[in-house]
């Protein structure tokens, strides 16, 4: 029973956080810029979402400010790397290093608690006879859809279309007079917006903002998007391979999950987060070499046979 | 009329340092509409920064580039590309290989338009680009929806001749575009670009290694040497030229021996 209810906590969180392993997939596989912000815009989403309810302000309507912190954090780094140049890696290390301060200091202290204050999922649960939990994995489920959607349209459009040849070829975007250092900066700053999101929506599940509650967020992220290309591969469709990302988050929960349930110490989590990223992108590196080396040996064993 | 004016432009890399070297002197060059320049030259001579230097790839140090009456000498690459097509030595770099053939195209259709929130490819579309690709003969026209990192190298060569003049450019690069190709690839894409070329009757600049293709096609050659152009033949003198004259021509301008296996070859 002990199990089910943390296996449920597991799908809702991981939805939630799946919104963010979207943002992180938007500059990271489609801009191929590794987006070290993510671990501080995670955090500015929950700090803004956590202030913006004490302040007495409706808890979508956090969200939705958090949403634009987001966007804000996004373009900074983004105009870092676009206007002045810096590598996309340090842009986003500064804006992240500078976010910690930046996040204390909206929130003022580095904990803010929101055990007696609304949250989208406590004004729910006045309306919906169900637990709390059910609660989280339907307006997650809602949010994911939307995300996906908006995401699928925004990507099809003629400047959606540059912003993922951008990660392709920028040299070729360019030769088509469309300017890179746009494309970028839209791309940082959307994908930002959606970390925030999320942030705010996890802020709201758990009923705490805290100043740490981005740290590695990135490799969570990643480790949501490697595990959904492991199950689905890297061939579906566009809206299949976006689901999967969430789907990779909530399978990620899951992990971690059973592994705590199996008597892990929480300390060593990080550790196994950054385990499950880096099997997830050797094995596919090790199968295809075996099956290189396998194919080699029947083909050049036939041939050999053949002319014997 | 003229369609491309460049006045002393001037370019020189790793100024400061022992190794600065002034790729450009002072270059004057007036292109007419309709011209289709060849380009001829050394390795260092200069060609495939002049090009650059139209293109706006790097800033050039001083000189005034005009384009159509327009003065594009501060415009950035992207800005520039808006009025110009370009094909690229490394048949790479001119497409984007994760995407379908279909939205290369559609990306290159809307070259020098704003990029709105409106469908990247729409369905009217379709029917254009499969009449124009089935024209590069290459059987492409069936398989709009691969991915363009499935073609090979003259396929996508081919693609970027077409992404490069399916919105008419004002002027059209070509950086020795058929030089990593097969030679009967080569042939090929080179007998597309002049089709493309007289048929939509674009201004081009064309470098090539190839002094037989240089002569071959066009109405104008330049060669180059050292930052200068040294030689500029059009019309009827151009079209008697052999490239025993260009070999002599070169030696005449630069003293030196002319030995360059590729400039040979063909």
């Amino acid at each position: 029973m002990g199990f089910l209810l943390s296996l449920q906590g597991a799908i809702s969180q991981g939805i939630l956080w799946g919104i963010m392993a979207l943002g992180i997939y938007l500059t990271f596989r489609i801009l191929d810029i590794a987006d070290m912000t993510v671990d501080g815009s995670f955090a500015t989403g929950g700090a803004v979402c956590a202030i913006s309810i004490l302040a007495g302000i409706n808890p979508i309507l956090s969200i939705v400010f958090a949403t634009i912190a987001g966007f804000i954090t996004g373009a900074i780094t983004g105009i870092l790397h676009t206007k002045f140049k810096m590598p996309a890696i340090l842009a986003g290390i500064l804006t992240q290093l500078a976010l910690y301060s930046i996040n204390l200091r909206i929130m003022g202290k580095s904990n803010i608690p929101l055990l007696q204050s609304r949250t989208v999922f406590k004004d729910l649960a006045q309306f919906i006879p169900l637990p709390t939990v059910w609660i989280q994995i339907i307006v997650g489920f809602l949010f994911s859809v939307i995300v996906i959607a908006v995401l699928y349209w925004f990507l099809g459009t003629e400047f959606g279309s540059c912003l993922r040849a951008t990660g392709n070829n920028e040299n070729m975007v360019r030769a088509n007079g469309v300017n890179t250092d746009n494309t970028k900066l839209i791309g940082l700053m959307l994908g930002n917006a959606l970390v925030a999101m999320s942030g705010a929506l996890v802020t709201q599940q758990q009923g705490v903002a805290d100043v740490k509650m981005g740290v590695g967020a990135i490799v969570i992220g990643l480790a949501s998007i490697v595990i959904g290309e492991v199950i689905f591969g890297k061939k579906a469709g566009f809206k299949l391979r976006l689901a999967s990302i969430v789907i990779g988050s909530i399978l990620y929960r899951i992990i971690v999950a059973v592994v705590l349930q199996m008597g892990l110490n929480t300390d060593d989590l990080k550790l196994l987060t950054a385990l499950i990223v880096a099997i997830a992108l050797t094995v596919p590196v090790i199968i295809d070499k075996r099956k290189q080396v396998s194919m080699y040996k029947k083909l050049t064993g036939k041939d050999l046979n053949d002319h014997a | 009329m003229i369609m491309l004016k460049l006045q002393k432009v001037t370019k020189s890399f790793n100024v400061g340092t022992v190794n600065e070297k002034c790729v450009l002197k002072q270059i004057n060059l007036e292109l007419n509409d309709g011209d289709f320049v060849t380009v001829i030259g050394g390795n260092g001579a200069g060609k495939s920064t002049m090009l650059n230097m139209i293109a706006g790839v790097y800033p050039m140090d001083s000189g005034i580039i005009t384009l159509d009456g327009e003065n594009v000498s501060l415009y950035p690459e992207y800005k520039r590309a808006q009025l110009i097509g370009r094909v690229f030595q490394d048949p790479m770099m001119g497409t984007a290989a994760d995407m379908q053939i279909i939205e290369n195209l559609a990306i290159a259709k809307r070259r020098g338009k704003k990029r709105t929130l409106h469908w990247g490819v729409t369905k009217g579309e379709k029917d254009e680009y499969y009449n124009a690709v089935k024209e590069l003969g290459l059987g492409l026209e069936e398989r709009l929806t691969s991915k363009v990192g499935l073609l090979s190298g003259g396929q996508r060569q081919a693609l970027t001749l077409l992404m490069a003049t399916l919105n008419k450019p004002k002027l059209l690069l070509l950086d020795e575009h058929t030089a990593a190709l097969d030679p009967a690839t080569s042939a090929k894409v080179l007998k597309l670009t002049q089709q493309i070329i007289e048929r939509e009757h674009l201004t081009a600049l064309m470098v090539t290694h190839n002094m037989k293709d240089a002569i071959d096609v066009g109405n104008r050659l330049i060669m180059m040497y050292d930052g200068h152009i040294i030689y500029d033949v059009r019309g009827e003198e151009k079209r008697n030229l052999t490239v025993a004259d260009l070999l002599k021509k070169f030696e005449e301008a630069s003293g030196e021996e002319f030995v360059n296996d590729r400039m040979l070859l063909g």
